[in-house]
């Protein structure tokens, strides 16, 4: 019986419970360090490291598109998966803001 | 010497009552989140709702962040908390494999103030705006 408990359980588990990590987590405590309008794409890099993606945003006719460099981490498991993205913007060259959202428990994952 | 392993009719009714429970907790952990209800957002009020009312309204977040948006140019650019929803739907790619699709929510405050929000959604349901483009059709 024990024998058979012991079989069935990490399967069960093991669909469920398994997360498998994907990039590096974005530092988003790292963001006090940079001044918008003054830090450059350089800097961002330096700070941040490599993006995964780019791509660009354009959301008031007033205010000209922005460049967007994409950061993310991702930890997935059956059925679901946490997440902590960042987005860095860019007016030209320079650092113009940024959008950050993790999952609670990666929140402090660095 | 081979040893043999019992059919399952050899578990007792208390042991087979407990594997039962186990696997119906763990499955339970697997299911899909029910989905946000983004419908309600439009009983918000800019300005005016507090995290309170957002949490009345939505539930409780699954995480947090922040933004500065570009398009605000003051000098000093205003940083606002983000509160992180999502939720994930099962999508069968054939009978043996799926995947797990997100819908995203993420509402904004200035301190306890409701500020706006936005939400994507990646589930492969086309949005009932386009529903309705292609039904005039």
């Amino acid at each position: 019986m024990q024998g058979l408990l012991a079989l069935v359980l990490p399967f069960v588990f093991g669909g469920c419970i398994t997360t498998m990590p994907f990039g590096s987590p974005p530092r988003q405590a790292a963001l006090e360090r940079l001044k918008p309008g003054q830090s450059t794409a350089a800097d961002v890099l330096l700070i941040l490291g490599e993006p995964r993606g780019d791509g660009a945003v354009r959301w008031t006719p007033a205010v000209s598109s922005r460049k967007v460099w994409y950061y993310e981490y991702i930890e997935a498991g059956s059925g679901r998966a946490d997440t902590k993205i960042l987005l860095m913007f860019f007016d030209q060259d320079r650092y113009d803001g940024y959008l950050w959202f993790s999952s609670a428990s990666l929140v402090g994952k660095q | 010497m081979t040893r043999e392993y019992a059919a399952p009719g050899w578990l007792s009714g208390r042991m087979r009552a407990l594997v039962l429970a186990v696997v119906a907790l763990v499955a339970a952990g697997c299911t899909t989140a029910p989905r946000i209800p983004v419908n309600r957002l439009e009983e918000l009020s800019v300005g005016r709702s507090t995290k309170t009312d957002v949490e009345r309204l939505l539930g409780r977040r699954q995480g947090e962040g922040g933004v500065s948006f570009p398009v605000d140019t003051r000098p000093s650019k205003p940083q606002y908390e983000v509160w992180y929803y999502v939720d994930w739907e099962k999508k069968s790619v054939s009978n043996e494999v799926y995947v797990s699709l997100p819908r995203v929510l993420l509402v904004f405050f200035d301190a306890d103030t409701y500020q706006g929000f936005t939400w994507f959604d990646l589930t492969g349901t086309p949005p009932a705006s386009v529903r309705g483009i292609l039904s005039s059709r």
